[in-house]
C-alpha cells in the first residue's frame, strides 16, 4: 500500500528533486543523498503528502529545508578528518572533490566556485527561481515573506556575479601565469 | 523600462517567456546599466545550467529498501548498485556498438531510424567509430566536390538528437531543431560537418571508457576530438520540470588555440509553438548565434557589418553592436574584436539621428564603453543640443568616460549649470567630480538653503542608485557614508516638507541609516506606500550599524497585520 503510494506520490517527482538537489550543491553524490533523505521523509508522511494539492511544493519545501539545516549543521560542527579518501560525514558541497573538479570545464569550474561562496539561503532562493518558481511559490516553500524575497533574491544575484567575477579575474590571472604572460 | 521594472522581470514566473517587446525594452535599460546586466547574466547562467540526468540507480531506489539507515549508508548502498549498472550499461553500449555496425540499415534502432532519415541514411554504415577510417560524413559535402569553394576550414561534429522526453511533440521538436541547425552549418563552406547520432555517441563513450562522466562539455570534448573535431554541437530534449514542461537545449565546446569552453541555449517548447515558428527555423536561429560564439572572428565581422548598414533598422543594428560588446570579454582579451571605423560611425549616425530617443541614448551608452575617441565629439554635442532631457541625460552620464578631455570636461561643467533638466544637471556634475569629492557635492548640496528640497537630495538619490555604485570602480560596492549632523537635520526637514513620495522615501531612509531623532516619529506618519519602500530600503541595509536597532523600534508601534511588520520580524528572526 505504501510502496503504492509512494510510487504515485513521489516517484514522478524525483526528477525534478534531483535537478533541484543538484543545483543546491552541484555534485551528484550530495545531490542523490539529499534526495534520498528527502524520499526517507516522504515514505514516513504519506497521508500527509496525500492531502496535498501539489506533492511537489511539499518535497521541494522538505528539500530546502533538509539543505539549509544541513549546511548549517555542518558550519556549527567542528569537522575531524583523519582518512581523506573517507566519506564526508555531511554534505561535502562545501568542498569539491578534485574528481568533481575535474570533471568540469574552465567556465564550470569558475560558477561552481562562486556558487559555493554564497550562503544556503542564497542558493536555496536562486535554485528555486531558477527551476521556474515564482515569489509565491519561493515563499510558500521557503517561509520567508514574500515581500522580502525580491530584494533577497537580488542581492542573491548581485552576489553570484561579484563572486564569479572574482572567480573569473583569478582564473585569468593564473592562465596569464600558465601562459608565461 | 528602470532597475525594478527589470527585477519584476527577474523575479516573474513568467521571465522565460519573456516577450519580444519586453526583451526589447530589458536590452535598452541593460545596455545603460551595469548592474541590472550582471543580474540579467546570473540570471541567464542558472537557467542555461546544466544539470545530469538523474543517476539510473535512483530512478529505481525506495526508502523502504535503506531501511531508515543513515544516509551515507544509503549512498554506499547507491554506489554497490551503481556498479551493476554501470556493467550493464557497459554492455549495453557494447551490444548497441556492434548493432551499429551493421551495414544493413533496417538494424537501426528504432528511435535513430524514425529521427531523421537523411541522417539514418548517413549513419547507417557507422564505419566512423572504429577511428580507422573517416567518420560519415554528409553526402552534401562529399558528393560532388566543388573546386571554386573554399576548402573546410573547422570541423563540427553534430551529435543527436537526444531523446530524452517520451513525448511526440518534443520528438518532433528536437528532431526539427536538428535539421535546421544541420541546415545552417551545412551552408557554411569553412566547416566540415560530421554526423554522429546518439547511437554512435554512446558507443564512443564506451569505447573511450567515459560512461562514469557526466554529459557536458568534457564529454562532448572526447567526443569531438575522437572524430578529430575540436568543435561539437549536440541537441536535446529534456524536462525542466516534471513532466509538463520541457525544453530543448542545443549544447556546444569549442577546444581550440584561442581557448577552451563550451556552453548551452535553451528555448522552452511553448518558444516554438507560441512564436508560430517551426522547430527547424528556430534551430537554424540558434545556429547562428552559436556559429558567432564558435567563430567569433567570423560572427563578429557579420555583426559589425549590421551595425554599419545604414539601411537596416537602428534597434537591430544596435543590439548587433552589443553583441559584440559582450562578446569582448575582459577574461578573454585574445579574442577581443575591434570595431571597425564603419560600425562605430553606423552607432554614432544612430546616436545623432534616430528618431527614437531610446535609440539615440541605447547608442550613447554602447558608443561609450568602446572607448574610442571618434565618439567624444559627437556625444559631446548630444549632451549640449539634443531635444530629449532623458538623452542628454544618458550622455552627461556616460560622458564621464571622456571626462579628461578638455572639450567634454568644459561641456560637462556647461550642462551642470545651464541645462534645463536637473537629472543631465546633477549627472553631468557627478562626472565632473573626482570619486572623493562626491561626498562633499552630496553633503554641500543638502546643506543649500536655496535649493528646493529636490534639488537638494538629487544627488544623495544619484549616489544612491545601483549604477554609480558601480561606477566608482576605485571602491565597487562602496557607498557613499550615511549622512550625518547637519545634513541629517536638512533631510529632517526635506521630510517634513516634501509632496513628492520618491523624494520623502529617500530622506527617511537616510534618517533611518543615520539614526536620527525624528525618524521613528516621521515614519508613523507615513503613507503606507511609502512606509513599505523605506521598511524593505532599511532591511536590505540592515547589516548596517544602528540599523537593526530602527527595525526593531518600529515593531513598537506597527500594527500586527501589518506587511512591514512581517518582512521585518522576518528579516530579523533570520539574522539576516
Amino acid at each position: 500500500m505504501n510502496q503504492e503510494r509512494f510510487e504515485r506520490l513521489v516517484r514522478p517527482e524525483m526528477p525534478a528533486l534531483f535537478k533541484a538537489a543538484y543545483r543546491l550543491v552541484r555534485n551528484q553524490p550530495d545531490a542523490q543523498d539529499l534526495v534520498q533523505e528527502v524520499c526517507i521523509k516522504a515514505n514516513h508522511h504519506l497521508d500527509q503528502l496525500e492531502q496535498c494539492a501539489s506533492p511537489l511544493a511539499w518535497l521541494l519545501r522538505v528539500l530546502y529545508h533538509q539543505f539549509v539545516d544541513g549546511v548549517r549543521q555542518k558550519a556549527r560542527s567542528p569537522v575531524v578528518t583523519t582518512d581523506l579518501s573517507a566519506e564526508s560525514p555531511a554534505l561535502a558541497s562545501q568542498a569539491l572533490s578534485p574528481e568533481v573538479l575535474a570533471c568540469q570545464d574552465d567556465e564550470e569550474r569558475v560558477f561552481t566556485r562562486a556558487w559555493l561562496e554564497l550562503d544556503e539561503t542564497q542558493r536555496g532562493l536562486l535554485t528555486l527561481r531558477a527551476e521556474g518558481y515564482g515569489l509565491v511559490e519561493i515563499s510558500a516553500i521557503t517561509g520567508i515573506a514574500k515581500d522580502v524575497l525580491a530584494p533577497r533574491l537580488h542581492r542573491a544575484r548581485r552576489s553570484l556575479k561579484r563572486y564569479l567575477d572574482k572567480h573569473m579575474d583569478e582564473a585569468g590571472a593564473v592562465a596569464r601565469l600558465g601562459s608565461g604572460r | 523600462m528602470n532597475c525594478q521594472d527589470i527585477a519584476g522581470l527577474l523575479n516573474d514566473r513568467n521571465f522565460q517567456a519573456i516577450s519580444d517587446a519586453d526583451r526589447r525594452q530589458a536590452e535598452v535599460h541593460l545596455a545603460l546599466c551595469p548592474v541590472c546586466a550582471g543580474e540579467w547574466e546570473v540570471a541567464l547562467r542558472l537557467r542555461a545550467d546544466k544539470i545530469p540526468a538523474m543517476p539510473a540507480f535512483l530512478r529505481q531506489w525506495h526508502p523502504a529498501g535503506a531501511g531508515g539507515r543513515s544516509i551515507s549508508t544509503a549512498r554506499r548502498r547507491g554506489r554497490l548498485l551503481v556498479i551493476p549498472v554501470l556493467l550493464l550499461a557497459g554492455v549495453a553500449a557494447a551490444v548497441l556498438w556492434l548493432y551499429a555496425r551493421q551495414p544493413d540499415s533496417e538494424n537501426a534502432p528504432a528511435a535513430d531510424a524514425g529521427s531523421l532519415a537523411e541522417d539514418a541514411a548517413i549513419t547507417a554504415g557507422a564505419e566512423s567509430v572504429d577511428g580507422n577510417e573517416a567518420p560519415s560524413q554528409d553526402p552534401a559535402d562529399t558528393a560532388v566536390p566543388d573546386d571554386s569553394a573554399p576548402a573546410p576550414r573547422y570541423r563540427l561534429v553534430v551529435m543527436g538528437p537526444m531523446q530524452m522526453i517520451d513525448n511526440v511533440a518534443a520528438i518532433q521538436a528536437v528532431e526539427g531543431t536538428h535539421r535546421g541547425l544541420l541546415e545552417f552549418f551545412r551552408s557554411r563552406p569553412e566547416l566540415d560537418v560530421i554526423v554522429v547520432t546518439q547511437t554512435e555517441v554512446d558507443a564512443v563513450v564506451a569505447e573511450l571508457g567515459l560512461e562514469n562522466v557526466s554529459e557536458g562539455n568534457q564529454r562532448d570534448r572526447a567526443v569531438a576530438r575522437h572524430f578529430d573535431a575540436d568543435y561539437s554541437v549536440r541537441v536535446a530534449n529534456r524536462y525542466l520540470r516534471a513532466p509538463d514542461i520541457w525544453t530543448i537545449s542545443v549544447s556546444y565546446q569549442y577546444s581550440n588555440s584561442l581557448g577552451r569552453g563550451g556552453g548551452s541555449i535553451g528555448f522552452l517548447a511553448d518558444a516554438i509553438s507560441q512564436g508560430g515558428e517551426s522547430p527547424d527555423a528556430k534551430g537554424t536561429d540558434v545556429a547562428e548565434d552559436i556559429y558567432a560564439r564558435l567563430f567569433p572572428e567570423a560572427g563578429t565581422a557579420n555583426l559589425l557589418s549590421v551595425v554599419g548598414d545604414s539601411a537596416g533598422s537602428p534597434a537591430e543594428r544596435l543590439d548587433a553592436f552589443r553583441s559584440v560588446l559582450i562578446m569582448n570579454s575582459p577574461y578573454r582579451p585574445e579574442r577581443r574584436v575591434e570595431f571597425t571605423p564603419q560600425a562605430i560611425a553606423g552607432a554614432i549616425e544612430i546616436g545623432r539621428s534616430a528618431v527614437d530617443a531610446t535609440n539615440r541614448r541605447y547608442a550613447w551608452a554602447l558608443l561609450a564603453q568602446t572607448g574610442d575617441p571618434a565618439v567624444a565629439q559627437p556625444m559631446t554635442d548630444a549632451l549640449l543640443y539634443d531635444a530629449d532631457a532623458n538623452v542628454r541625460a544618458t550622455a552627461a552620464e556616460w560622458l564621464l568616460e571622456y571626462s579628461g578631455d578638455p572639450v567634454v570636461r568644459a561641456a560637462l561643467e556647461s550642462s551642470a549649470v545651464t541645462d534645463s533638466s536637473l537629472d543631465v544637471r546633477v549627472r553631468a556634475r557627478w562626472s565632473t567630480l573626482a570619486s572623493q569629492d562626491r561626498a562633499g557635492y552630496v553633503r554641500a548640496t543638502l546643506l543649500d538653503p536655496r535649493l528646493t528640497p529636490l534639488e537638494q537630495i538629487a544627488p544623495l538619490i544619484l549616489a544612491r542608485s545601483e549604477r554609480y555604485r558601480e561606477i566608482d570602480s576605485s571602491s565597487r560596492d562602496s557607498e557613499i557614508a550615511a549622512v550625518d549632523g547637519a545634513a541629517l537635520d536638512a533631510l529632517a526637514g526635506i521630510a517634513r516638507s516634501s509632496n513628492d513620495g520618491a523624494t520623502r522615501v529617500a530622506a527617511l531612509t537616510e534618517l533611518g541609516l543615520g539614526g536620527h531623532s525624528e525618524f521613528q516619529t516621521l515614519l508613523q506618519t507615513a503613507p503606507e506606500d511609502q512606509l513599505r519602500q523605506v521598511t524593505v530600503n532599511l532591511i536590505n541595509r540592515s547589516s548596517r550599524t544602528g540599523v537593526k536597532i530602527q527595525l526593531e523600534q518600529m515593531l513598537a508601534w506597527l500594527p500586527p497585520d501589518s506587511g512591514s511588520r512581517d518582512s521585518i520580524e522576518s528579516s530579523l528572526s533570520s539574522g539576516r
